[in-house]
């Protein structure tokens, strides 16, 4: 019988881009059903307003809420629309997803991180298991990324390199900041590795996109030059222009239609009149974003499904996790640095491009009795948000801050003074208080059930973060910050999500098999970062686009 | 009565809390508020006269005009800013009644410890009101706000109606990025 499409992906974020790919490259049918608009480089402005003072580019909460569940100090969970609360886990709605507006600090995941249970052994609380698939399987589709998605960077040996076919980075670092020279002499007194982080941006032209033109407004804002490796510029429209692939935005998918054998027949999705609308398929892919991901499947229950598909062993939507770790900073001040430094410091544009992973494995026996993974920190320049930097003279000693001496700080913050920062990424422990449902009581405006996410962490998380912020602290006041903090929480970062459907062997534990297909749904695939298991100590783009090439792969040997 | 000492509260609770205040003091103000009461309506402005005058005082205290070389909240809008976002097609209908009762509370508060106008007390005792009102949660919260639209009006683009000539830029060194929103592309119409 003659479908719509051979493939039909549901998104068109950093999941869905490397199949869409693929396959339209490979003379496949595909069509990509997206809930957000379709922006071009032409439709970004450099708006903090739009990005991160409102709603921009998510949907507004009184139409699309989503209900969170977090624990009191009482230990009690407390479930609460976002409608009220405002408290937003959405990310980007748009064709390309929130990888439109990443900042692309891309790391690989290591070895270690594929057998996480072997290495380190169980802990109370948490479901640690080792991945179905090993760090060699996925190594050609790392290497794949950097040459198609493109990443810059440059390979300086430090004690927990990963291994690489390749030698080096396909494309040069980018420019760099003064402040990056300063970072590595104190490293170097410190005795610690520091190496450039390497970065999903073009530091050439390369395939229709411009390099980068260090515009100084890069996460959280979309790309103008198409340098930023987001699904969109790198991967779907080379897609589309292939003639083999449709991109339908304003289309929010609601279900996936299975019939008596437990296939899926198509999906039905409204589109942008409201209407309903659908799309058959052989193949189906599921690229939401972890915890929509979660809801579509929770959403679709059919003959051989009661309970959402995917879902017999009530997996789907279980060991949601999210980056853990934590932020800090410090303040360089002009009276410290002399006038010349200072104005250097103040340069906006170039990037820092500085991690440190010189505690991926933490070994030290007199904090910890025996090994324990540890994380990630890259170091940044405080983003140029104006707003967002004012905001933190709101409060002084616990009091409101207005008047002249509001001024004066704002006035001494902005011309004097110039923050630098850090984030750490360790494992979100995955365990039982941290999952999607349905919610029963809030729907959407389409009158569907919405997502309900419980965020609980495990305690571990914290300790981890607190060793590696330690770590982090030490090369700010060495590099003469002033007023340096930290903060590590078990507050999610809700633009870091995976999880959620896990992959396995075992369907008892586990939503996909190992190439990420639904175990009892031949036919439906999902391929963002739901299927992580665990996240590594890194941001996860990089793997959820390797391992999308990887899945792209496998579909077309089914075809 | 004052029963909401500084506390932590959820915005839900926020609501209840700020529709009980509000409904113990806007009495008070009955005696002096003919003046100003007559709305604004050709120009479909959502404040009276005296509460636009009431707001351009406590902006002006928030962020004054006196500082050297650096404009006050008024310079650059922070009213206009204010009304615009207030007519987002999905402005929170909650943010605006607190925005309202704000400007109550304020108007009642000058009155009930000065027996005056919010606009026509010194700096002195125009900082000694605000610092009470500041005492109650709910207080606390919608002069946190006020902060929070400052800022905004003061560094957004000026496309969304603060930031007059620039000033605000100007004063702190900041430059923006390119392209810059235009005005068929502001956060509302994307
Ligand atoms: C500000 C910011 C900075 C970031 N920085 C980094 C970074 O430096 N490094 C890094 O590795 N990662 C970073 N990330 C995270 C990165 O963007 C995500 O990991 C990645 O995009 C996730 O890919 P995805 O396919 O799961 O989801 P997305 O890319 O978000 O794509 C999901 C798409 O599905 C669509 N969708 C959802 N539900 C439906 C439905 N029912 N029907 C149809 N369409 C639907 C959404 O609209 C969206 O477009 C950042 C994210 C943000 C927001
Ligand atoms: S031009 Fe460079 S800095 Fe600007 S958004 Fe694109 S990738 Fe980021």
């Amino acid at each position: 019988m003659s479908k719509d499409a051979d493939v039909c992906i549901v998104g068109s974020g950093a999941g869905a881009g490397p199949i869409a790919y693929e396959l339209a490259m490979a003379g496949y049918k595909v069509i990509v059903l997206e809930k957000g608009p379709w922006f071009t480089e032409k439709d970004f402005y450099k708006d903090e307003m739009a990005c991160c003072r409102r709603n921009g580019y998510t949907p507004p909460l009184s139409e699309q809420p989503q209900v969170i569940e977090d624990q009191q100090s009482d230990g009690d969970w407390e479930a609460e629309s976002n409608r009220e609360t405002g408290w937003n886990f959405w990310n980007g709605n748009m064709v390309g997803g929130s990888s439109n507006l990443m900042s692309g600090y891309f790391h690989r995941m290591k070895p270690v991180d594929f057998r996480l249970l072997s290495e380190f052994g169980p802990i109370n609380g948490a479901n640690v298991v080792d991945w179905p698939i090993t760090y060699d399987d996925m190594e050609p589709y790392f290497t794949k990324v950097e040459n198609v998605v493109g990443v810059s960077g440059k390979v300086v040996h430090h004690p927990f390199l990963e291994p690489r076919s390749v030698p080096d980075f396909p494309f040069q670092p980018l420019a760099e900041h003064v402040v990056s020279d300063l970072f590595d002499q104190a490293c170097q007194s410190l005795g610690y590795h520091s190496f450039p982080l390497p970065r999903a941006i073009l530091s050439r032209p390369f395939n229709k996109r411009n390099a980068c033109i260090y515009s100084g407004y890069c996460g959280s804002y979309g790309c103008n030059t198409l340098a930023k490796g987001s699904a969109r510029a790198a991967l779907l429209n080379d897609a589309v222009e292939t003639g083999n692939c449709e991109i339908r935005p304003h289309s929010m998918v609601y279900k996936l239609v299975t019939n008596n054998s437990g296939k899926v027949r198509e999906v039905k999705y409204y589109n942008q009149d409201g209407n309903n609308s659908k799309v058959n398929a052989h193949i189906f892919v599921v690229a939401c974003q972890a915890v929509e991901s979660s809801r579509l499947l929770l959403l679709s229950n059919g003959p051989k499904h009661a309970h959402g598909l995917g879902n017999n062993t009530g997996q789907v939507g279980k060991n949601l996790i999210f980056s853990a770790g934590g932020v800090g900073g410090g303040d360089f001040h002009e009276k410290d640095f002399g006038e010349e430094l200072f104005r250097q410091l103040q340069i906006q544009g170039p990037f820092v491009n500085r991690a440190l992973q010189d505690w991926y494995v933490i070994n030290d026996h007199n904090e910890f009795d025996h090994p324990i993974k540890g994380g990630t920190i890259d170091f940044l320049l405080d983003h140029n948000n104006p707003i967002r930097r004012a905001m933190r003279h709101k409060w002084e000693d616990g009091k409101l801050n207005w008047g002249r001496q509001l001024k004066q700080d704002l006035d001494y913050s902005f011309k004097k003074t110039r923050r630098f920062q850090f984030e750490i990424f360790c494992d979100w422990l995955p365990n039982d208080n941290c999952y999607v449902s349905l919610s029963k009581k809030e729907k959407d405006k389409w009158n569907t059930p919405v997502s309900k996410i419980r965020v609980g962490y495990h305690e571990h998380d914290l300790k981890v973060g607190e060793y590696l912020a330690e770590k982090s602290e030490n090369v700010l006041r060495t590099m003469g910050a002033r007023d340096v903090y930290s903060s590590v929480s078990g507050a999610p970062p809700t633009n870091l999500m995976a999880g959620g459907c896990r992959f396995g062997n075992d369907p008892e534990t586990s939503v996909l098999d190992k190439d990420c297909r639904v175990h009892d749904c031949e036919n439906l695939f999902v391929t963002d970062g739901s299927f992580m298991p665990t996240g590594g100590s890194v941001t996860y783009t990089w793997t959820i686009y390797a391992n999308s090439f990887r899945v792209a792969d496998k579909i077309k040997e089914q075809l | 009565m004052k029963p909401l000492k500084r506390s932590h509260i959820t915005r839900r609770l926020f609501i209840k809390q700020s529709s009980v205040f509000s409904a113990i003091g806007s009495f008070t103000l009955s005696a002096c508020q003919g003046v100003f009461t007559k709305k604004n309506k050709n120009t479909g402005s959502p404040f009276t006269e005296y509460d636009k005058t009431t707001l351009r005082a406590v902006f002006n205290h928030l962020l004054p005009s006196d500082y050297p070389d650096s404009p006050g909240a008024n310079d650059v809008n922070v009213l206009g800013f204010l009304k615009r976002t207030m007519q987002d097609p999905y402005f929170d209908s909650y943010d605006k009644r607190i925005i309202f009762n704000g400007v109550r509370w304020i108007q009642e508060t000058a009155i009930d410890m000065f027996d005056n106008y919010f606009h026509a007390l010194s700096d002195n005792d125009k900082e000694a009101a605000l610092r009470d009102l500041e005492t109650y949660s709910n207080g606390e919260h919608w002069l946190s706000m006020m902060l929070t639209y400052i800022f905004e009006a003061l560094l957004s683009d000026p496309v969304y109606g603060g930031n007059t000539d620039q000033l605000g830029w100007r004063w702190l060194n900041h430059q923006p990025g390119y392209p810059r929103p235009i005005i068929e592309k502001t956060y509302d119409k994307l």
